[in-house]
């Protein structure tokens, strides 16, 4: 799955830590979240959608389709 | 371009840490030979050796560890995050190194202590004050990782238990049908310990990102 995750945060001058407290996760998470390590739960997913106020396939591709 | 080579700080502080381990790794393995060759470690079988190296890897890891964790440059490269670590990030470090230290000293301890004649009862109930802590501290780990730390940690130990049942289940027929060796629960101990120590330094490996964030 490819996200914009680090695109969006840049946009809004946040650094990792802002937004692991935001998303109340580790910097090591948002992290490998940015560079594709780590998918992240639907939970969590929907978390990242709600702080950044987009629509979650706005945020998630899946590189399939 | 890697992001050493974007920060000369950061390339400096890792030069200054391979100087670093190297001296450590050479006094450690001076130790550890002085100590053999001097008789004070008690090493019968194959399972002690593996035991020393085990925990020899351990206490080089603790201390790498350790080094890291006074060098915020270090530490964020070590933990894979964007730029530095924090104070608190380099306090869990600390509290990581120092059980895995601790694990080294463990694995030594029974060898050692035969070799210098130290009391058995002392020793043992030092080392069973030492799983207590371990067993807490992973526990607590465990509970308070988010989702990703806790599927690193589950994933290492799906692949320790995998590795670890494929050998017992192939070794302990082969020993049932007299075909090697009867193991000794220390034996088994170190196997484990060393598979348990190694893998999760391979999974990390694996799951390197291409490029840094």
């Amino acid at each position: 799955v490819d996200n914009r995750l680090k695109v969006l945060r840049a946009e809004r001058n946040w650094s990792q830590a802002d937004l692991a407290e935001r998303l109340e996760v580790s910097r090591q998470t948002v992290n490998a979240i940015e560079t594709g390590r780590y998918d992240p739960s639907l939970p969590l997913a929907f978390k990242i959608a709600r702080v950044f106020g987009a629509p979650i396939e706005t945020i998630f591709q899946d590189h399939e389709s | 371009m890697s992001q050493a080579a974007l920060d000369p700080k950061l390339a400096g502080a890792r030069r200054a840490r391979t100087i670093t381990m190297l001296v450590y790794y050479a006094a450690l393995s001076g130790g550890v030979f002085w100590l053999y060759w001097s008789g004070r470690v008690h090493v019968t079988r194959w399972a002690d050796v593996a035991a020393l190296m085990v925990g020899m890897i351990c206490v080089l890891a603790a201390g790498r560890l350790l080094y890291e964790s006074f060098d915020l440059r270090l530490l964020g490269e070590r933990i894979e995050v964007e730029g530095e670590g924090t104070p608190r990030e380099a306090a869990k470090v600390r509290v990581t190194a120092l059980f895995v230290f601790l694990l080294g000293v463990f694995l030594a301890l029974p060898n050692v202590a035969f070799g210098l004649g130290w009391p058995p009862g002392l020793v043992y109930a030092a080392m069973a004050v030492f799983v207590a802590g371990r067993t807490v501290y992973a526990l607590r780990q465990l509970r308070t990782a988010d989702e990703f730390i806790r599927r690193r940690m589950l994933e290492g130990s799906l692949w320790t238990l995998l590795l670890t049942t494929t050998g017992l289940l192939l070794y302990g027929g082969a020993e049932r049908l007299g075909l090697v060796p009867v193991a000794t629960s220390w034996d088994v101990l170190v196997v484990v310990m060393g598979i348990a120590v190694l893998t999760p330094s391979f999974l990390v490996r694996r799951a390197k990102p291409s490029k840094a964030a």
